[in-house]
């Protein structure tokens, strides 16, 4: 594996959620002439943040930028730019294909009212061909910072430049959701870390190559990359491919992005749980119990603190040990504290057995139990992605108090842009949707989809319960839809070199 | 049972009778073509599949037809050939649809001489695999509702000593089953139906490497032993796949197929995956029978009652066989979730035993002694099972809806309830329930 990465050459937002800038717009942007783009991207890389500045403290140079922007296209972007055809045919067949493909929207649980005709954006034949991401500020929230981003991106994306807004994307500032998403829950904690990035923190390590093309992944081998015949790289802009010298490589240090823009029915979500926690026989009553069953199916507290931790109260926040854990160590192998079926056990099931975590206790042997267990986290790691995701729409309620979101009722839609990066579009973020959270016999469940994703999708079947294992077992039933997708698209984050290759006359 | 098209016929009629047999589904069913429906069937899984190729190859198209089911009969011969005058009494017209543009079928249109024909071109697997062992349609679908059953009680039942709340659900059901129809043949005073036993299970699951040596037959040991030389030159000369290359010369025809392969997918929990790829060479046919021949022991002996293939756990069924002269080697299984997660386990978990069945084939990720590579090289060997793969026009399943793994954890729940569990394995039935 290699140790250092080519921070320089990658952008940003892939090595960080700019979590200190409270101000975030996202620009889906179209391509309507290819040579005056190029024009405009040689001319916008100097404004681009790169990676260079997780090199240092955050008290030396080099210094984020005051205004962070990153770009990332669509398969049908680059084809706009002009990149050659052997290297569009380069890219993992997913992106070539797009997030709204029928076969792909039916795996990925988009039917209905999240079908992708119905979309915001990303509809089939929308011209969606690139993403501006800005961020501004530094700690609180300021107007000014909206300001300077609308007034960037209006710069940059106008008709001079070949490039035209299609849709832009707000967000609502970080300080003021308390990095909570709107259900109440904090949110962004489970996040793994880039091997080989310098003062990272040394637990729940990725290799790089699991992020970034043109490292080594988790199976020692360099993720396959697009590449440019030598020929046509004849400035020699392009890094070389290992070992073949009539190619360069377009993909090294990019990633690909995963854009979906999830809506959230708030009060749908609180009205629900009220109702099935009455069905409960013995669960707490009024507002500690819908606490407690919202618990449950997140599988953390409203403050974080996971329930394989602190199964029968919030604990208090320690930033070092909120996701430090594993279920066999807490004695949860079989969900009895954080339940199988909840949002995070199934979007990252660390130690559980799969596709049945009653297995293990077969051996009766504590020694090779723990062996197991240590070789279900690595297996668990094939499938980890790297969330930059941000909420939009104003919160129901600005405390997130419980009461007030089950009640308040507000027409303003709001949501998740959940963000992603990964190296592999299959075997990441499309198998964590559709085999973890889209599956209703995830990990020994029969009829249980992700409570907060994933119910009453035609596919893999109509699932609606929810099972808390115990003894006795306790379920509801009729689960709702709380979330739905209203936009979407895969998009590719190249790097430094990659985009002035790419913004180089042809 | 594989039929060759006869080249007179257009491609896209047999595509079209494939087409409405495959849509003619019970009102709110998926994966459940009424065709294969009856219950007097006891068909398990059904597969109907063209293997189109084009006019210019140098093996003809194919029809593919595949059926597992239940039979009282022990010889598998007979059994077969009733299943087949079954199926042909029951639904002669569509499966002459289809098997009327097969060559030597032209005087078969009546169920009789259909039947003969059908059981003239049966095909025999090299290796199979069976995910589940010793229980019949019947038994499945009792023991996945006895589980709702009890998910029933015990969700409204008050909290109590585990012990307690078992003997109630016990008696619960006892009464149940009296008048419930579908817990028809449930008797829980009786011993448990047989089952994989849960000693032979345990053992089977922690088993070391020896159990690989122990299935290694004399003739194999042999065949290896005065083959090294050769295996050793494979090797280092065979090519592989070069998935990159590859994927720079898709066509637009390319481009269709996997298309049409992927929309055959995802349709219901359990898929239909279909794979055809050429040997490498004549010289690799004994190689092959060889490895299958240890494949198969090792399924039958040491996999078919434990509901895993060398680690993976959700298999309903696979089978190998030769097809074309023994020129070309057919892949079929049902399996669990997505074509990913199959494959990814097949990488992770299984790819010794992959290598071991494939190695002989057109451009598979090299293998060292068959053994070490191939498979492991994740992005490689996906991207050669997706070329060779087909599209399944015509699949029906049972129990679209149910797991492998889930169905054998509804039996091991029902046998608990038959004998009454120990303070240890009470707790350990109680977490079953999920």
């Amino acid at each position: 594996m290699d140790s250092v990465l080519e921070l320089s050459d990658i952008q940003g937002l892939i090595l960080s959620g700019y979590g200190q800038k409270p101000a975030a717009r996202y620009a889906v942007f179209e391509i309507v002439d290819g040579e005056s783009a190029r024009r405009w991207l040689r001319r916008l890389l100097d404004t681009l943040q790169f990676g260079s500045f997780r090199g240092s403290r955050r008290s030396e140079p080099p210094y984020l930028g005051d205004l962070c922007a990153n770009v990332a296209f669509t398969h049908a972007g680059f084809a706009k730019l002009g990149l050659p055809a052997v290297t569009l045919a380069g890219f993992a067949p997913p992106f070539q294909e797009g997030m709204s493909e029928p076969n792909r929207a039916r795996r990925l649980g988009d039917d209905a009212e999240s079908a992708p005709e119905r979309w915001h954006w990303g509809r089939p034949d929308d011209p969606v061909h690139g993403l501006l991401a800005v961020f501004a500020g530094d700690g609180d929230a300021d107007a000014e910072d909206w300001v300077r981003i609308e007034e960037f991106i209006s710069s940059e994306l106008c008709p001079d430049h070949g490039v035209r807004l299609f849709t832009l994307l707000d967000t609502v500032a970080s300080n003021r959701t308390r990095r909570k998403e709107h259900f109440g829950f904090r949110d962004g904690i489970a996040n793994p870390r880039i091997g080989g990035l310098p003062r990272s923190r040394r637990d729940d390590i990725i290799a790089p190559g699991e992020v970034l093309l043109g490292y080594d992944n988790t199976y020692g081998r360099r993720p396959m990359s697009p590449e440019v015949p030598a020929e046509l790289d004849q400035r020699g802009l392009l890094p070389d491919c290992a070992g073949r010298a009539a190619r360069h490589d377009f993909g090294k240090n990019g990633s690909y992005l995963v854009f979906r823009q999830l809506k959230q029915d708030v009060v749908g979500f609180w009205s629900y749980i009220e109702a099935a926690r009455q069905s409960l026989p013995d669960a707490p009553a009024g507002r500690a119990g819908r606490e407690w069953l919202a618990a449950k199916m997140v599988g953390r507290w409203p403050n974080g603190t996971p329930l394989a931790l602190f199964p029968d109260a919030p604990g208090p926040i320690a930033e070092q040990d909120i996701d430090s854990f594993t279920y066999g160590a807490n004695q949860d192998s079989f969900g009895e504290r954080c339940p199988i079926g909840s949002h995070i056990r199934r979007s990252n099931p660390r130690d559980t057995a799969l596709p049945v975590p009653h297995d293990p206790e077969l051996s009766g042997d504590p020694a090779r139990d723990l062996e197991l267990r240590r070789a279900r986290l690595e297996l668990t790691k094939r499938h980890r992605i790297l969330r930059r995701g941000r909420a939009y729409g104003p919160p129901v309620d600005e405390d997130y108090d419980l009461d007030a979101l089950r009640t308040l009722s507000s027409d303003e839609e709001r949501g998740l842009h959940f963000l992603c990066f990964n190296a592999n579009l299959s075997r990441q973020f499309e198998f964590v949707q559709s085999n973890w959270v889209q599956n209703p016999s995830f990990a020994g469940l029969s009829s249980d989809p992700d409570p907060l994703l994933g119910a009453d999708r035609s596919v893999p079947f109509r699932a609606r319960d929810f099972t808390m294992p115990g003894c006795p077992v306790r379920r509801t039933h009729d689960l709702p839809r709380f979330v739905e997708t209203r936009g979407g698209a895969y998009f590719f984050m190249p790097g430094r070199r990659a985009l002035e290759y790419l913004a180089h006359p042809r | 049972m594989v039929a060759k098209v006869d080249g007179v016929h257009r491609l896209s009629e047999l595509r079209a009778a494939l087409a409405l047999i495959a849509e003619d589904c019970a009102p709110e069913s998926r994966l459940q073509p009424r065709a294969f429906a009856d219950p007097m069937f006891r068909i398990h899984f059904a597969r109907l599949v063209l293997l189109a190729e084009p006019s210019d190859a140098e093996h003809g198209s194919s029809v593919v037809f595949e059926s597992n089911f239940d039979t009282d009969t022990v010889d598998p011969a007979e059994a077969r050939a009733e299943h087949l005058r079954l199926l042909c009494s029951k639904i002669r017209e569509p499966l002459w649809s289809v098997f009327k543009y097969c060559q030597g079928f032209a005087d078969a249109s009546e169920a009789e001489p259909l039947a003969d024909a059908l059981e003239q071109r049966l095909a025999p697997s090299t290796a199979c695999y069976q995910g589940h062992t010793e229980r019949d349609l019947d038994r499945i679908r009792l023991e996945q509702y006895l589980r709702e059953v009890l998910m029933r009680y015990f969700e409204r039942a008050p909290r109590a000593p585990p012990r307690e709340l078992y003997f109630a659900a016990r008696e619960y059901v006892r009464l149940r089953s009296a008048t419930d129809p579908k817990l028809r043949g449930l008797n829980i005073d009786h011993p448990a139906p047989p089952m994989p036993d849960a000693a032979i299970r345990s053992e089977r699951l922690g088993a070391g490497l020896a159990v690989w040596f122990e299935n290694i037959s004399l003739q194999l040991l042999f065949y290896v032993l005065s083959q090294l030389l050769n295996l050793w030159r494979w090797a280092k000369s065979d090519p592989e796949y070069e998935p990159l290359a590859r994927q720079e010369a898709w066509t637009a025809d390319d481009r269709a197929h996997f298309l049409e392969v992927a929309a055959s997918e995802d349709h219901g929990l359990q898929n239909a995956l279909t794979h055809v790829v050429p040997l490498k060479h004549p010289n690799r046919l004994t190689a092959l029978l060889a490895a299958h021949g240890y494949i198969d022991r090792m399924a039958k002996n040491q996999f078919d009652d434990i509901g895993q293939l060398g680690g993976i756990p959700t298999i309903h069924f696979a089978k190998w066989l030769l097809i074309d002269d023994r020129t070309r080697l057919l892949f079929f299984s049902n399996y669990d979730s997505s074509w990913e997660s199959y494959l990814g386990d097949f990488v992770d978990r299984a790819a010794i035993g992959l290598n071991l069945a494939w190695t002989w084939t057109h451009l598979y990720p090299k293998t060292v002694f068959f053994n070490w590579g191939g498979a492991n090289d994740e992005e490689r060997f996906k991207a050669w099972s997706r070329a060779h793969q087909r599209p399944t026009q015509v699949f029906y399943a049972a129990y679209p809806d149910l797991g492998i793994a889930a169905l054998n954890n509804n039996t091991w729940i029902r046998c608990g309830l038959h004998h009454p569990p120990c303070a240890m394995a009470l707790k350990a039935w109680f977490r079953r329930l999920t």
